[in-house]
C-alpha cells in the first residue's frame, strides 16, 4: 500500500462538515489510570495473563508459547499451550529466562511499565522509549483494515509485537483488571508476576536534542514565565469561584453552560480569557462531583466542588500539586487545535496524547533559549515522529509519514507557556491565528515549571530510587501540608509545622503580607502547601508571574469556613505565614464568622410536621437525633426513617388537592403541601360547609408576594373557571378591573354596507353587528363631516322608537338594552325604509304634532269603479315628494294621510294611503 | 416556511412544576392528619426573627421562599436552592450551608 493510499484510507472516519471548532467542548473527567499517583501499585495487582489464554486462538497461543518457552515442547492443543504458558508464569526461573531473552527495547518498555506501577498509557510508553533513543521498529506489513489499534503509528510498532507475544496486555483483554474495557484501548499492562521479576534500575535520561544556541533568536528571560505556584493559585481560585457560585451546571451534551461561563468571566475579569480552560481543568483534576441524579442537567442540578478532593490536592507539596494540574491540562481540549490534529495525518492519536508527549519531551530541550520553530522541528524529527509517524517495513518512517504537523509548535507556544513550563520571548501564539507578515521569530527556553514537572514525574513514576536526594526545588516547593486536620479548630499541629514566625526565617521575608486594607500580597516562590491553604480565606484579584494580590472579604472568609476551617484557624494560619495580621482585619474576620452563624441553610432537609408543639415535643425523643424547628416541626437527621404520615416530596410536582367550582367556591379535595395550605389559608375564608370562598379584601391587601396564583394553579385538580381566574387577577392587581364606558355607535339596518363607502370606511372599523359599528372617539368628528358631505345631517337627538333602537343590534349585541331605556338617537333627514304601517303612522303623527315636514317615498293609490259600481283601489305610480303632513284619518280600518306638498296650496292636498308609504324621513 | 415553535413560557413551566414560590406566608396547622413528612426542602433558619423578616422583605429572596414555618424558619423548594444560595450571597449574607442537594 502506498502512502497516498494509506492517507486515503486514513479518511475512513466520516468527516462531519458541521463540526464547529469553536463549539464548546464536553468536560473531560479525570482518568485515574493516567493521573500521577503516589500509589505505584496501580494496575499491577490486577493483570493476569492466564485469564486471557483460553480466549486466544491456537496460532496466537503458539506465538506466546514460543516467547515464554522457546526451547520446550509447546504443544499444538489449546489446553497444552495454556498449561505451558501458565507454568512459565508461575515459575520464577522461567520468568527470569524470559527476561534474559528480552531485547533492549523490550526490557526498556517493560521496566518503564513496572516503574509506573504496571499500567500505562500506550502513547506515553512509546514516547519514553523514543526519548531514550529507541527508534520505532519495523513492522510486518498487514492488510490495513487489521492494523487499527493505535492507527498504524510508531507507537503501535513499539508495542504490538509485545502484545502479540503476551508480554503486554491491552485494554479490553480478559487479562486486564476489572474496569479496563474495550474502550480503554490505549491502556497497556503486563502480567504482574513478570513485572515483579524485572530488575529495577534508574532509567537513562532522555537523549538531548541537538539544538545549538541561536545567536539571532530573540532573547528569552526565563523569569518571564509564570511561576508554577501561580498556576496552582489560578486553579485554586477557579475552585473557590465554583464554590461561591454554587456549582457548575452542565448541558445535556456535557458542556459547561454558557451563561455560567459568562458569569464566571464577569466575576474574574482579569482571567476571563482563560476561564473556560480553568473550569475544564477542575473537571479533569477530579475536583467536581456530579449531582445525585446523573441524568439530570442544567442549573438546578449543578456539579459541585468536591471539598475532600480539593483538600487532598492542597495537602500535596506545591510541585506535586503543580504536576497534577499539568497532567490534567493534557486532557483539557483546545477546540481549534484538537480539530486540526484529529483531521490531520496523525489524527488517530488523541490530542491529549500529543500534549503529554510534548510535555515529557521538554526534558530533551537544552537549557538555553532556542527558536520555537527549530525546537518544534527537533522534537518532531527526534522522538515524536517515532511515536506518531507511520513506520514502514524497512524501519523508521516513510517520507509521507514524517511530515511535521504544526500542532507541535502550537502546544509549545500555547499550553507549555501558559502552564509555566516554557518561557517565551513573545506573547503566546494562538493556534490557527493569522501569522504576522513576516512571521515574528519566537524563542523558548525551559522555565522553572519544567524543572518542577520533571521532578514530580520522576518522583511519581518511580524513576527516583530509594536513597536519592529530594529534588532541588527549594524548601517551599517540596514541603507538604502539615498533618493537622482542618477541623481540629486550630492551625498547624505543634511540632508538625513551622511555629508562628518561622515563615520569616527564609531571608527575613514572609510568604504573605496582610495589609490593613484587607489586601493580601503573596510571594509565589515562598509559598508552601500550608501557605497556599492559608490563602483560602482570600479571593485572588491579580496573579502575576511571581506575585499575587488577593483580597479578604466576607464571602472569602465564609468560604474558608465552608471548607472546614474555623475563624481561629484562619487567623492563626495568616499569622504563621504573614508574621502579623492587622487588628481591623482580625476583627472583621471574627465579625463575619459570627454573622455567618446567624443564618443556616440546610439542603435536602426532611421535616416532620405535627399538629401542635405539644405533639412535636412528645414525639421528638422517638425520632433519633431530630431537632425542633419552628413551632411544630422537627428536622430529621440524615438517613433517619421518618414516621408514618402524610408524605410530600418537593422534588416532584405537588399534589392537586384543590378544586374551584363555577360559583368561585374553593374546596380542599386532598392532602396539601405547605405552599398549598398557606395559599388557601391566606386568600380564603370559611364558606358554607366544607367550602371556602375567596376573600376579596385579603387578596387586595396582598398578603403574599407574586407567584401565589401559579402556586394555586399548580395545586388545582382542574383549571379554574375563566370568570374566576379574571376575578382573581383583577382583585390582586395582576389584571385590569372591569370598567363601563360611553360609546358612539353608527347604526343603520345596513351599516355593514355603509362601512364599505370609501369616505366612511376609515371611521367604521369596529363592527358590533351588521347594523351597528362602534365609532372611536377620535373618529366621531371626521365621520360626521363625511356624512354631511354625503348629504346627511345625522341628528343624535331623534332616535328610534323604544324597542326599535336595538333591532339592528340584536344580532350581535351581548346584552339587549334594558326596558324603558331611551332609544338611541337616529340620524335625521334620512329616509328610513322597512317600517311597519303602524310605525309610519306614529312618525307621521309625531311630525304633525311637531310641525315637521316629511319626505315620503310612496305609491299613489288609484281608484276606479268596477262593473257593478264598486270602487276598486290599486297601486299607482311610485313617487318621492316632500310634504307637510296635516291629518291622519281612517277609511274603515285603513289609515290615510292628508298632506300638502311643500310650496303647494290647499288645492294640492293629497290623500296618501299610509300602507303604501315605503320610506319616510322626518325633516327638521 | 414552518412556523417556529413558540418558546415555552417560564410562568407555564413554573405552574407545571409547582415551583412558583409564594413568600412569607404562614402555614396553618395540619387538618385531617396527625403527622406530615416534607421531603427534600431547603430549610432556612436564623438566630433572630428580625433577621428572617429582613430577609423576606428583600424581593429577590422572598420570591424564592416557599413558606414560613416559624418565627425563625422558612423553607424553599429544592429546585431553587442553588439560586437561593446565590441570592443570599449576592444580598450580602454568608449562610452556613449544610447537607447535600
Amino acid at each position: 500500500m502506498t502512502d497516498d493510499q494509506r492517507l486515503l484510507f486514513g479518511l475512513e472516519r466520516l468527516i462531519d462538515d458541521d463540526d464547529d471548532p469553536d463549539a464548546p467542548l464536553p468536560v473531560t473527567l479525570r482518568d485515574d489510570g493516567a493521573a500521577p499517583s503516589a500509589d505505584r501499585s496501580n494496575g499491577a495487582a490486577g493483570v493476569d495473563l492466564t485469564r486471557a489464554l483460553p480466549h486466544l486462538q491456537v496460532p496466537d497461543l503458539q506465538r506466546i508459547g514460543r516467547r515464554f518457552a522457546p526451547h520446550g515442547r509447546v504443544g499444538v492443543k489449546k489446553a497444552d499451550l495454556c498449561a505451558t504458558i501458565a507454568a512459565v508464569l508461575s515459575s520464577p526461573e522461567g520468568l527470569d529466562a524470559v527476561i534474559a531473552r528480552l531485547a533492549p527495547i523490550e526490557l526498556e518498555l517493560l521496566t518503564e511499565l513496572a516503574r509506573r506501577g504496571g499500567a500505562a498509557d500506550a502513547w506515553e510508553l512509546a514516547t519514553q522509549a523514543a526519548l531514550r533513543g529507541f527508534p520505532a521498529p519495523p513492522v510486518e506489513r498487514r492488510p490495513y483494515a487489521f492494523n487499527r489499534w493505535l492507527g498504524n503509528s510508531g507507537a503501535e510498532a513499539y508495542l504490538k509485537p509485545l502484545v502479540e507475544d503476551g508480554l503486554l496486555v491491552r485494554g479490553g483483554s480478559p487479562a486486564a483488571p476489572a474496569g479496563v474495557g474495550v474502550f480503554d484501548d490505549a491502556w497497556v499492562g503486563a502480567d504482574s508476576r513478570l513485572l515483579a521479576r524485572l530488575p529495577m534500575r534508574r532509567p537513562a535520561p532522555p537523549a538531548p536534542l541537538d539544538l545549538a544556541a541561536d545567536g539571532a533568536a530573540p532573547v528569552v528571560a526565563p523569569a518571564a514565565a509564570p511561576h508554577p505556584a501561580a498556576v496552582v493559585l489560578e486553579v485554586l481560585d477557579a475552585a473557590h469561584l465554583v464554590l461561591d457560585l454554587g456549582g457548575v451546571p452542565l448541558t445535556r451534551s456535557g458542556t459547561i453552560a454558557r451563561p455560567f461561563v459568562r458569569r464566571a468571566q464577569r466575576e474574574r475579569p482579569l482571567r476571563a480569557w482563560g476561564m473556560e480552560t480553568l473550569l475544564h481543568t477542575l473537571f479533569a483534576l477530579g475536583l467536581m462531583r456530579p449531582p445525585s441524579d446523573l441524568a439530570a442537567s442544567g442549573r438546578a442540578h449543578p456539579w459541585r466542588l468536591d471539598r475532600d478532593e480539593l483538600a487532598a490536592l492542597l495537602r500535596l507539596p506545591p510541585y506535586l500539586a503543580y504536576a497534577a494540574i499539568v497532567d490534567a491540562a493534557c486532557r483539557v481540549g483546545d477546540g481549534t487545535l484538537d480539530e486540526a490534529w484529529s483531521e490531520g495525518l496523525y489524527g488517530a492519536a488523541p490530542t491529549a496524547a500529543l500534549r503529554r508527549s510534548v510535555f515529557d519531551a521538554l526534558t530533551a530541550l537544552p537549557s538555553h533559549p532556542v527558536a520555537l520553530d527549530a525546537a518544534a522541528a527537533a522534537l518532531w524529527r527526534g522522538p515524536l515522529v517515532q511515536v506518531y509517524g507511520w513506520p514502514d517495513r524497512h524501519g523508521g518512517t516513510g517520507e509521507f509519514g514524517r511530515r511535521q504537523p504544526s500542532e507541535v509548535a502550537a502546544v509549545l507556544a500555547g499550553a507549555c507557556v501558559r502552564l509555566g513550563l516554557l518561557a517565551t520571548s513573545a506573547a503566546p501564539r494562538a493556534f490557527g491565528g493569522a501569522p504576522s507578515d513576516p512571521p515574528e521569530p519566537q524563542s523558548i527556553a525551559p522555565a522553572l515549571g519544567a524543572r518542577w514537572y520533571a521532578a514530580a514525574r520522576a518522583q511519581l513514576l518511580g524513576r527516583a530510587l530509594p536513597g536519592d536526594d529530594p529534588p532541588d526545588l527549594g524548601a517551599a516547593a517540596t514541603r507538604p501540608a502539615s498533618t493537622a486536620l482542618p477541623d481540629a479548630g486550630g492551625g498547624p499541629a505543634a511540632g508538625d509545622a513551622p511555629a508562628a514566625g518561622d515563615a520569616l526565617a527564609v531571608g527575613g521575608t514572609p510568604a504573605i503580607v496582610v495589609q490593613p486594607n484587607f489586601e493580601v500580597h503573596a510571594y509565589l516562590d515562598r509559598l508552601d502547601a500550608d501557605a497556599i491553604s492559608a490563602l483560602t480565606c482570600a479571593t485572588a484579584v491579580r496573579i502575576d508571574l511571581h506575585t499575587a494580590v488577593l483580597e479578604i472579604d466576607r464571602r472569602s472568609a465564609s468560604r474558608a469556613i465552608d471548607l472546614g476551617r474555623t475563624v481561629d484557624g484562619v487567623i492563626a494560619d495568616l499569622r504563621v505565614h504573614a508574621g502579623a495580621v492587622p487588628d481591623n482585619v482580625e476583627r472583621a474576620l471574627r465579625d463575619w464568622a459570627a454573622r455567618r452563624e446567624r443564618l443556616r441553610v440546610t439542603l435536602d432537609a426532611h421535616l416532620v410536621e405535627f399538629a401542635d408543639e405539644a405533639a412535636r415535643d412528645a414525639a421528638l425523643p422517638g425520632l433519633g437525633r431530630a431537632r425542633p424547628v419552628g413551632e411544630r416541626f422537627a428536622l430529621l437527621a440524615p438517613r433517619t426513617k421518618p414516621p408514618v404520615g402524610e408524605r410530600h416530596r418537593y422534588g416532584d410536582p405537588p399534589e392537586r388537592g384543590i378544586a374551584i367550582d363555577r360559583a368561585g367556591a374553593l374546596r380542599v379535595t386532598g392532602p396539601l403541601d405547605l405552599a398549598g395550605r398557606a395559599v388557601v389559608h391566606a386568600l380564603t375564608r370559611p364558606g358554607s360547609g366544607a367550602k371556602r370562598v375567596f376573600d376579596p379584601g385579603a387578596i387586595r391587601a396582598g398578603p403574599l408576594p407574586g407567584g401565589w396564583r401559579d402556586a394555586l394553579r399548580a395545586r388545582l385538580a382542574a383549571a379554574p373557571p375563566a370568570h374566576v381566574d379574571v376575578l382573581l387577577r383583577a382583585l390582586s392587581g395582576d389584571g385590569p378591573a372591569p370598567a363601563l364606558q360611553s360609546a358612539v355607535l353608527f347604526r343603520h339596518p345596513k351599516a355593514s354596507a355603509w362601512a364599505q363607502h370609501p369616505r366612511l370606511a376609515p371611521h367604521l372599523t369596529a363592527a358590533l353587528s351588521d347594523a351597528a359599528y362602534l365609532v372611536e372617539p377620535a373618529a366621531v368628528a371626521p365621520l360626521l363631516e363625511a356624512l354631511r358631505e354625503l348629504g346627511f345631517a345625522p341628528d343624535a337627538s331623534v332616535g328610534p322608537a323604544p324597542g326599535e333602537a336595538t333591532a339592528g343590534l340584536a344580532a350581535g349585541a351581548s346584552a339587549p338594552a334594558p326596558a324603558g331605556a331611551p332609544a338611541a338617537a337616529e340620524p335625521v333627514d334620512a329616509l328610513i325604509a322597512g317600517l311597519s304601517t303602524r310605525r309610519i303612522r306614529e312618525r307621521l303623527e309625531e311630525a304633525i304634532a311637531g310641525g315637521h315636514e316629511v319626505e315620503l317615498r310612496y305609491t299613489a293609490e288609484r281608484e276606479r269603479y268596477g262593473r257593478y259600481g264598486r270602487t276598486l283601489r290599486a297601486r299607482g305610480r311610485k313617487r318621492t315628494a316632500r310634504l307637510r303632513p296635516l291629518l291622519v284619518r281612517y277609511r274603515g280600518s285603513i289609515p290615510y294621510l292628508h298632506a300638502r306638498p311643500v310650496g303647494g296650496g290647499e288645492d294640492d292636498e293629497e290623500l296618501i294611503r299610509i300602507g303604501y308609504i315605503e320610506a319616510i324621513a322626518v325633516l327638521a | 416556511m414552518p412556523k417556529r415553535p413558540r418558546p415555552s413560557s417560564p410562568a407555564r413551566a413554573r405552574v407545571a412544576s409547582g415551583t412558583a414560590a409564594i413568600g412569607a406566608a404562614d402555614v396553618p396547622p395540619l387538618e385531617g392528619a396527625a403527622v406530615a413528612v416534607h421531603d427534600g426542602l431547603a430549610l432556612i433558619e436564623v438566630a433572630d426573627p428580625a433577621d428572617l423578616a429582613a430577609l423576606l422583605a428583600d424581593p429577590r429572596l422572598a420570591e424564592l421562599v416557599l413558606a414560613r414555618i416559624g418565627e425563625n424558619a422558612a423553607v424553599a423548594l429544592p429546585q431553587v436552592a442553588p439560586r437561593l444560595l446565590l441570592a443570599l450571597i449576592q444580598a450580602g449574607h454568608t449562610p452556613t450551608v449544610e447537607g447535600d442537594p
